[in-house]
């Protein structure tokens, strides 16, 4: 472990959540804080000596929930976290919000991971473990669907998107009288992989900051066709699961894309996919807008019942986050 | 009775089979009228021109996709048209890219017989009716396999 250099930028340091930092798990690495949004993060703590739960309690008191590790620690703290998830995920004495965030996290670096990588076998069989863990934990009665949105990260990253669009995935599907748990998990499976063909859009329209030309906007929206290509042949993926990432921009009434076709040619799963992925978009801050107030982003896409969305489907979502 | 000699259709089979496809309503006098090339637009990116080809034929899906199951029977399909790579034709449902069909056009159409394509892209035109483009894999199959593409009379 290196000492602190004077010239450690926050470009170096990788943000975490407190509540990922159990004391079993943070042994090999210092941890940094920012005691100011001008400054760059000051050693909070040694590996070499222990964190606990009074200390998480203690900065959690202080307003503190989140912490920084160095960039090169990262891939080990995300080791051990994917590690421990299980556990964590079942510890009853964590806050089930906190338990939220942790999942979150693990969800969103294993597509970062996969994603990077472009290994679509790796992306897929993460998923699909990753999933169990999802439809376990959000099958719970003692929570609101609203508590998950507020753990939720929302960045313009596209697997920060994904991940939050197969976690609410579930709950929608939940809301809608899904139960059986194999059907949930393949919904959360889709909805993680249901953006995978952006991995061919170039980064510079992805982050563009303004209005996209028609060129660029004809490029993102190869994205969907892209990504089915990538999954069509995959014994694992199911047609439910395909049809989320293939016509997740159809619309309702037709006019959508890549195809076009009208309601009863779009999947039950697509059309619950469509209605989470434009709640998670609109309630994001991208380069190009900031995020909206949950009453704008429900009026806006109240404007697009049954045009855009299935009117039953966007109902039910909306009640259950009222 | 349904049949198909060396790979060709015979126009009987064509009579028998229903056809589902439901032309719109600004198609339905001057769809099969339609002859010649199709001009190029402005920013046209194609390598072969597309020349007008209307009339029925036969599809049979094969089911490659494993998420995608197909039963196999035979469609009649109406052409769009067809360059040097690629055809188009209609049919009343929608097909995904990737997937693999079969096509039999009556003799006096084309030379081939029988013409293997993949799905490139599929649009919704209207009620019953997708313009799918796929692009060409094998022509004038004479296997044993594919020359009768009734499966009942294997």
């Amino acid at each position: 472990m290196r000492a602190v250099a004077a010239s450690d930028r926050l470009d170096d340091f990788h943000s975490v959540s407190i509540n990922t930092l159990l004391p079993s798990r943070c042994s090999d690495m210092d941890l940094f804080i920012q005691r100011s949004t001008k400054e760059r993060p000051r050693l909070y703590r040694s590996h070499d000596i222990e964190f606990d739960m009074d200390d998480v309690r203690r900065l959690i008191a202080k307003g503190v929930r989140t912490l920084y590790i160095r960039k090169s620690d990262h891939q080990e703290y995300q080791d051990q976290l994917r590690r421990i998830l299980p556990a964590l995920l079942g510890n009853e004495e964590l806050p089930l919000s906190e338990r939220y965030s942790c999942l979150a996290e693990v969800v969103r670096d294993t597509l970062a991971t996969s994603f990077k990588q472009n290994d679509i076998s790796q992306a897929v069989a993460s998923c699909t473990d990753l999933a169990k863990d999802c439809v376990r934990l959000l099958q719970r009665e003692d929570y609101t669907a609203k508590e998950l949105v507020n753990v939720l990260q929302h960045d313009f990253c596209t697997f920060t998107h994904s991940a939050n669009v197969g976690l609410l995935s579930v709950l929608l599907s939940r809301a809608l009288g899904i139960s059986d748990e194999e059907e949930l998990r393949q919904i959360t499976v889709g909805g993680l992989l249901h953006d995978l063909g952006k991995q061919e859009v170039p980064d510079y329209i992805l982050t563009k900051p303004s209005k996209l030309t028609e060129q660029e906007f004809d490029i993102v929206k190869r994205h969907a066709v892209w990504g089915y290509r990538k999954l069509c042949h995959r014994n694992d993926i199911s047609r439910g699961q395909l049809m989320m990432v293939y016509q997740h921009h159809e619309r309702v009434a037709g006019g959508g894309y890549p195809v076009g076709c009208p309601k009863g040619d779009i999947h039950y799963w697509a059309r619950i996919c469509t209605v989470v992925d434009v709640f998670e978009a609109l309630s994001a801050n991208r380069p190009y807008r900031r995020p909206l107030q949950r009453s704008q982003l429900f009026e806006t896409m109240s404007r697009g019942e049954n045009k855009l969305f299935d009117g039953e489907i966007l109902r039910c979502w909306m009640s259950v986050m009222a | 009775m349904l049949d198909v000699s060396d790979g060709v259709v015979r126009p009987e089979l064509l009579q028998e089979l229903d056809c589902q496809i439901q032309l719109p309503t600004k198609w339905e006098r001057v769809y099969f009228e339609e002859k010649g090339l199709q001009r190029a637009s402005f920013d046209e990116r194609r390598r072969f021109l597309r020349a007008n080809l209307r009339t029925k034929g036969l599809m049979r899906l094969r089911s490659v996709l494993p998420g995608i199951s197909r039963a196999p029977r035979l469609y009649v399909i109406y052409t769009y048209n067809i360059a040097r790579a690629g055809i188009a034709f209609l049919h009343s449902q929608q097909l995904f890219p990737e997937e693999i069909c079969e096509l039999w056009l009556p003799k006096s159409q084309l030379p081939q017989k029988v013409m293997i394509v993949e799905v490139v892209q599929c649009t919704y035109v209207g009620e019953n009716c997708y313009l799918i483009g796929a692009q060409l894999i094998v022509n004038d199959i004479t296997s044993a396999e594919t020359r009768n593409p009734n499966p009942s009379l294997h």
